[in-house]
């Protein structure tokens, strides 16, 4: 892409701000010399605190796995109730339970339902 | 076995050019160190630091040139890119607790020397630079100081050549404007 002639004034600055900091750069063997020295060191640090971070997850885990209470003995099948079970006695279910007699009232039947399970 | 590294090292080479890596970057290294400057928005110590990560991602292997562009794109995009990382990781760096992590970086010192050498154009500049928002102020340092094309900068940035162009002209009004200031 070329420029319009008006950014030559643009152009020449950044020109003359990129010969000051070339004036300034640092050797390319100065700065390859420090990077294997510097990553190796930064390298040996952070992988000794990621074995202490892994060493203190650990003995988190192994505390909590230790302290957990014991499980008690597992309950039958045939004595597991339902958790919503209760919602099954619906009010006047024992009216409908069994069908009144001629001359029964539907009060007695009531009464003669009473303590039947709802299921 | 660090010997053995080295050797491996020096004799990579660009698979494009036959020549070796490190005599590539070399040859670009004044213009990266620029490059750098400006994505750690002139922080001298920080620009070195993103220049030898990048060097050493470079000449590892972890990052390769994929001949996709021209190799002067390629290795400002990892500039950049490194820059970026180096700034996420800032805060984790910056909390006490884990200042010991990364050696101790000196607060970048400005010499009597140095500011004598800052001409008052390059001064005027860097601060309107500053103050652009940091995609136009990468456009237009890719463009006038390192003298891309704003196509090879929009694929630097990893942007599309329209939204390059955007920031291009935007960037040019701005910095006008901040430097009448």
């Amino acid at each position: 892409m070329t420029r319009p002639d008006d950014d030559r004034d643009l152009a020449a600055a950044f020109s003359a701000l990129r010969r000051e900091e070339e004036r300034r750069c640092p050797a390319f063997s100065e700065i390859r010399r420090r990077a294997p020295m510097r990553s190796q060191r930064t390298e040996h640090r952070r992988s000794l605190v990621a074995a202490a971070a892994m060493g203190i997850v650990l003995a988190f885990l192994a505390a909590w796995i230790g302290l957990r209470p014991p499980r008690g003995p597992v309950p039958s099948i045939a004595e597991w109730r339902s958790p919503t079970g209760f919602l099954l006695a619906t009010p006047g279910r024992e009216i409908l339970a069994a069908p009144s007699g001629l001359h029964r009232s539907v009060l007695d039947v009531a009464s003669s339902n009473k303590g039947r399970s709802p299921s | 076995m660090h010997d053995r590294r080295q050797r491996t090292v020096r004799g990579r080479r660009n698979p494009m050019t036959g020549e070796p890596l490190e005599q590539r970057l070399e040859a670009l290294h004044p213009a990266s160190f620029g490059w750098a400057l400006g994505c750690c928005r002139w922080d001298r110590e920080e620009a070195e630091e993103v220049l030898q990560t990048t060097y050493l991602k470079i000449l590892d292997g972890r990052a390769r040139f994929d001949e996709r562009s021209s190799f002067k794109t390629w290795l400002f995009a990892v500039i950049r890119r490194t820059a970026e990382e180096r700034r996420r990781g800032r805060w984790l760096r910056s909390l006490a607790a884990l200042r010991w992590l990364d050696d101790p970086v000196p607060a970048p010192v400005s010499t009597p020397e140095a500011r004598l050498d800052a001409s008052e154009t390059s001064r005027v500049l860097r601060s309107a630079l500053q103050a652009l928002p940091a995609r136009q102020r990468e456009v237009l340092h890719l463009v006038f100081y390192q003298d891309l094309t704003v196509e090879e900068a929009a694929r630097v940035l990893g942007i599309s050549v329209g939204s390059a162009r955007t920031h291009y002209h935007r960037g040019k009004a701005a910095l006008a404007r901040e430097v009448r200031r």
